[in-house]
Parts: C-alpha cells; sequence; structure tokens
C-alpha cells in the first residue's frame, strides 16, 4: 500500500505487476517494440533482439496465451510470414507496467 | 545481480532494441531522387524552353513521390515492420512540400515572382522541408537540407550553371546519406 496522500509512490499491489509476463526482459522489449510499430514479422523481431527462433518462438507464445499479442498469418514469395501487434490489453498491461518502471526509476534514479 | 543493477540491465537492454528499431534511410529511395534532382536540375541551364522544366516537374514530382512511398512501404515490410502511422507522416511531410510549391504559382500569375524566381523558390521550400525531415524524421536528412539552402543561394546568384551545380551537389549529397544509415533489410518471416 502506498502511504496516504503520496501517488508518486507505487502501491504493493502495482509493484505486483511487475511479477508478470513483462518481468523478463526480452518479452518486455517484444512489447515495446509493437508498441512503436503497428506489427513486426517474427524475423523482424528476432533481428532486433538477437534471440534465437527457439527462445523467441517460446517468448511470443507466452504473450500470445496472456493475450497481450494478436497474430496474423500471411505468406510472401509462398513463404509463411507471421505478423505480431499488442491486443488492446497488452497495450493497457504495458503501459502501467512501464508506469510503475518510471516511478520507480524517478524514486531510485536508476 | 541485485534487484537495482538487473532492473538497469534490462531496461538498457530494451532501450537498445527500441534503438534498433527505428527507420532507417532507404538507399532506393536517395537514388530515384538524385537521379531527377540531377536531370530536373540541369535542364534549368540546358533548355531555354521553361514549359520542359515545368512538365518534367509536373511528371517527375509525382511519379518519384509514389515510387518513394511504395519502395518505402516494400522496404519496410522486408526490414519485418508495419508502421502505418510514420508512412503517413512521411507522405503528409513531402505532400505539404509540393503543395506548398505549387501554390508558389499565384505569386508567379499575380506577376510578385518571375519564373526563375519560382525555381529558387522550390529549392527555398525543398531546403526547408529536408532540414524539417531531417529534424523529425531522418537524422541523415539534415546536411541535405543545409546543402539545398546554399543551393538556394547559388541559383540566385550564379547565373551560368548554378542550377547545375546545385543539382550535381544535391545528387552527390543525397547518394552519400544514402550509405550514412545502418541496412536493416531481411527477408520478413
Amino acid at each position: 500500500m502506498s502511504p496516504r496522500g503520496d501517488p508518486e509512490v507505487p502501491a504493493l499491489e502495482d509493484l505486483a505487476l511487475l511479477h508478470g509476463p513483462l518481468e523478463h526482459r526480452v518479452r518486455l522489449a517484444i512489447c515495446v517494440l509493437l508498441s512503436r510499430h503497428d506489427a513486426m514479422s517474427f524475423s523482424g523481431l528476432k533481428r532486433v533482439l538477437g534471440e534465437t527462433d527457439g527462445s523467441l518462438g517460446a517468448h511470443l507464445r507466452k504473450l500470445e496465451d496472456c493475450g497481450y499479442l494478436l497474430v496474423d498469418r500471411t505468406y510472401r514469395d509462398r513463404r509463411p510470414v507471421s505478423w505480431y501487434h499488442l491486443s488492446r490489453e497488452g497495450r493497457d498491461r504495458l503501459r502501467r507496467h512501464l508506469g510503475i518502471l518510471t516511478q520507480l526509476i524517478d524514486q531510485t534514479g536508476l | 545481480m541485485t534487484d537495482h543493477a538487473r532492473l538497469r540491465d534490462d531496461i538498457a537492454y530494451v532501450r537498445a532494441a527500441a534503438e534498433q528499431s527505428t527507420t532507417v534511410p532507404v538507399p532506393a529511395i536517395h537514388f530515384l531522387w538524385a537521379l531527377l534532382v540531377f536531370v530536373g536540375f540541369g535542364l534549368v541551364d540546358v533548355v531555354d524552353d521553361g514549359r520542359w522544366i515545368g512538365g518534367y516537374w509536373a511528371l517527375a514530382g509525382p511519379a518519384g513521390f509514389g515510387l518513394s512511398a511504395w519502395i518505402g512501404r516494400r522496404a519496410d515490410r522486408q526490414a519485418g515492420r508495419i508502421d502505418r502511422k510514420a508512412g503517413l507522416r512521411h507522405v503528409l511531410h513531402w505532400a505539404t512540400f509540393m503543395s506548398a510549391g505549387v501554390l508558389g504559382l499565384a505569386l508567379v500569375q499575380a506577376g510578385h515572382l518571375t519564373w526563375r524566381g519560382f525555381g529558387s523558390l522550390w529549392v527555398l521550400l525543398a531546403a526547408l522541408t529536408y532540414v524539417q525531415a531531417g529534424l523529425h524524421l531522418e537524422r541523415s536528412l539534415l546536411p541535405v537540407g543545409l546543402l539545398l539552402a546554399g543551393g538556394f543561394l547559388v541559383t540566385l546568384w550564379l547565373p551560368g550553371f548554378g542550377w547545375t551545380a546545385t543539382g550535381t551537389l544535391l545528387a552527390i549529397a543525397l547518394v552519400a546519406t544514402a550509405f550514412t544509415g545502418k541496412q536493416d533489410r531481411e527477408p520478413a518471416g
């Protein structure tokens, strides 16, 4: 619980959000990237994040299972392309997560 | 690693990823405009009939604009991202430049500006547009804008081949800036 009358201090229940799916930095980076673009393909995310196919695929699946991501599967030159974009819930969660992180950074001077 | 250090490390990782995904120059667009500008500016010095120059830009301007939009969209998809808002920002930015240039025709029609002055006005508008693009859209375009501002003065005070000189400098600057940003195209998948 935050001290009464001090909105600058994150509440304990807010801090608990930091331990959700976005706790892992790769998943956080995926959501941040998708918040900056309408959509990114699997290989686009892989190039930027430098993750292996297996690792990135696992992180994307986890975010998809949590309802943070939506995926569109299309074809380009007869090759399948998966385009990922943030769901409304994913965008809300990311905003709250970054808000708490910002509060923490402001207080600790990271 | 302490929680504090891990958090700092994670933030640095996310920041680096975000910077890595920013828009980078698409060389094909720079080459296209280098060619269009080189020919279009050179025409002013070698062709007496102003209608040829107007006709060239009436065709090359919109065609280059449309082709640039298509190349940019394709390059973005190849880099594995879709960014409609950024695309729209680019389209509006360059469309504003073209609209301002076309509106400048009213100055000529009203007798406030000569055709030669109208050409220089285009260069001045282009300089402003490139500088703004360098500040807000793509940093590598900033020197091109500054060079255009210098070119504007050259077109005013160097009657013989001032346009060719400006066009050549611009073409070189555009080709050079095509190589200043990192390339980020890979097949999307």
